[in-house]
């Protein structure tokens, strides 16, 4: 819980911008993410949440400015250099594989191989059946059989090992694009336990939602970003619905910046 | 530090005990319909036996193998194209064309039967890959690119053959698809197999041999019955008279390697993983253009090889071979369990659908039944077998 600012930041974003022709998405926008923090961040739609998210997981490459990973300078945009740093995504579009077991989706595109007979790289089946029970363990999610395709859970269920996935590897910064957007309220609340959970694994999140009391309840801290600028930056328990509908659609806004 | 799977809260002395898992899911679930395909086969081939009196015989069955091997051959590679979201209708074409060739290259080239058939399967590939390429490239899907092909690929067959059919490949070719192991040493290989089968099932499932891996499950006794029953009947057909014909030793090491691949390496996985979801699959880091790249190349090699073993069968190279093979083998992955939509579908089903639809081919034959009635029974056979997947996903939902 408690992020000096001394300690060195898991990312940090310098008058980013991005213009699509003349469109402005993003128009300078700053701020950092400690290890051990989620971060919300709420803005209408057009206000440039994704063109921002896109630019640090690498999709988009910025007009402008600059993101720093765990302290390095990105130089190139490219989802598998931000992925290789430790910029992790979680969709909302429960982005598992339907056919394989929860066991083969955690590992995905990652697999634990060994040498075999003739010299080949063999999955190691063991390995990873006992790594992925231990990290759903440590993350207190409770799912029934490893070997079970995807299929056959619930989708909050999915979700979680989605995140699960996603934190497997140690990232330093995980993007949580509406991750509770597919899901019934009741099915969310266990996918946001498991996100407040996160945090002892010193894992910096970046939290995108629509629904405003997930984010209330959920994060650290909140940046509001309107019209491509970050409108303001306020303490979650220092602020409630209505406030944040306010600083969203620019009315009375406390003019601090 | 050991983690304990599936054992119960608070068994203390379960640490030192060696895990036994449950093995996949999905694996079992398409275990048990490769087993009912098999039921079905069998159920068929003594049907046949009653009417014919001579379909089981060695004989019968040796040349049953070989007729099935080339759309076998075939329907692996559509299995694992169509798990990956992919189709090829030019594979019937390719055939044609690579037939053509074989027999140009040996004839007309003067080139011996060794490095005609290495040439060939070159040839096989760099045609899968070009059109793997112009599908990965351009984006068009690979139902069209390989229509295309199906077209382009024909007409190259007959203009490269003049459409005439050369005939006459020598020996040596010849004995491709019509030589044999020697019987001692067929007879070798289907007890060393048997034995191996045996002696991994043992150490899975029993724990008599070094600690149990795996929980018992009933399907698992029904495949080590089938391992036995295949082995004795195996022993009957290939290892009195004539030993194990060529191609169904190419086709049995290609249905090991593929299954043993789709289950225990990261390529086998990743066409698994594209069928099931591709965006989420390139999110994961997966290079999805390479691997359907890998798939038709793998597909071209496939077609040439059917092309081998069909070219030597007939001891000719007719441009006008195989005009329906592709939607035949194209059934025979579909019946053995393969989805049109991805994501599903083994290697070892497309087989057996392929020999189901030999099984019955050949067993009309015999009858004396006009061959008409044998494309009227696949038409029947598809749409039960795929309302009958139908019936089965729906229930345990």
């Amino acid at each position: 819980m408690t992020t000096s600012a001394t300690t060195a930041s898991a990312v940090s974003v310098r008058d980013l911008r991005k213009n699509y022709g003349a469109v402005e998405a993003t128009r300078g926008v700053s701020f950092d993410i400690f290890p051990g923090e989620i971060v919300g961040m709420v803005g209408d739609n057009g206000a440039g949440k994704s063109t921002l998210t896109k630019m640090i997981a690498g999709d988009v490459a910025p007009s402008s400015g600059e993101i720093r990973i765990g302290g390095t300078l990105v130089q190139s945009s490219s989802t598998t250099w931000a992925r290789d740093h430790g910029v992790e995504m979680v969709y909302q579009d429960l982005a598992l594989c339907d056919n394989l077991d929860i066991c083969a989706n955690i590992f995905l595109g990652r697999e634990i191989t060994q040498r075999a007979f003739i010299g080949h790289w063999k999955l190691s089946h063991d390995t990873m059946m006992a790594k992925a029970q231990n990290l759903l363990n440590m993350l207190e999610v409770k799912l029934p059989n490893l070997r079970e395709p995807v299929t056959a859970l619930s989708g909050g269920q999915r979700q979680m090992v989605a995140i699960a996935r996603s934190v497997a590897y140690e990232p330093k910064l995980v993007i949580m694009d509406e991750p509770t957007a597919a899901l019934s309220v009741s099915a969310g609340q266990p996918v946001l336990d498991l996100i407040r959970r996160l945090p002892q694994r010193n894992v910096a999140i970046l939290l995108i939602s629509h629904r405003l009391s997930d984010v209330l309840t959920t994060a650290d801290r909140i940046l509001v970003l309107r019209r491509g600028k970050i409108a303001a930056a306020v303490r979650a328990s220092e602020i409630d619905e209505a406030e944040l509908l306010r600083l969203m659609a620019g009315i009375n806004v406390p003019n601090e910046d | 530090m050991n983690v304990k799977v599936g054992a119960h809260a608070g068994s203390v002395q379960a640490a030192v005990e060696p895990i036994v898992s449950r093995q996949s899911l999905e694996l079992e679930r398409s275990n048990w319909r490769i087993i009912i395909l098999i039921g079905a086969t069998i159920a068929i081939w003594v049907g046949f036996h009653i009417w014919t009196g001579v379909f089981i015989s060695p004989r019968n069955l040796s040349n049953l193998t070989v007729q099935a091997a080339i759309t076998a051959v075939l329907a692996a590679g559509l299995c694992w194209l169509l798990v990956a979201r992919e189709i090829d209708l030019s594979v019937g074409s390719l055939l044609a064309m690579c037939g053509v060739l074989c027999m140009l290259l040996m004839q007309k080239a003067g080139i011996n039967a060794y490095l005609t058939i290495l040439i060939v399967i070159f040839i096989g590939i760099g045609i899968g890959l070009l059109q793997g390429g112009l599908r990965v490239k351009l984006g068009i899907p690979s139902f069209i690119i390989t229509l295309a092909g199906f077209s382009w690929l024909r007409g190259l067959a007959y203009v490269l053959s003049g459409a005439e059919t050369l005939s006459g490949a020598g020996d040596t070719f010849y004995e491709v698809a019509n030589g044999q192991f020697p019987v001692l040493l067929s007879l070798a290989i289907i007890l060393l197999l048997a034995a191996a089968h045996l002696y991994s099932w043992l150490r899975a499932y029993t724990g008599l041999i070094g600690p149990q891996r795996f929980e018992r499950r009933p399907v698992n006794l029904v495949i080590l019955a089938l391992s036995i029953g295949a082995s004795a009947l195996a022993v009957w057909v290939f290892a009195t008279r004539r030993g194990i014909p060529y191609p169904l030793a190419f086709l049995g090491l290609l249905v090991f390697v593929m299954e043993y691949s789709a289950r225990n390496t990261r390529f086998g996985r990743y066409v698994y993983a594209i069928g099931g979801n591709p965006t989420s699959a390139r999110r994961s880091g997966i290079n999805v253009d390479r691997m359907v790249l890998c798939l038709f190349g793998l597909m071209g090699a496939l077609a040439a090889i059917a092309a081998i073993i069909q070219t030597s069968r007939l001891d000719a190279g007719p441009p006008n071979v195989g005009l329906f093979v592709n939607l035949s083998a194209l059934s025979a992955a579909i019946i053995g369990g393969t989805s049109l939509f991805g994501g599903e579908g083994r290697v070892l089903g497309a087989v057996i659908g392929a020999l189901l639809m030999a099984s019955i081919t050949n067993g009309l034959s015999l009858a004396g039944v006009d061959t008409f009635y044998q494309m009227i029974i696949t038409g029947a056979l598809l749409i039960v077998a795929v309302s009958a997947d139908h019936a089965a996903q729906r229930r345990p939902k």
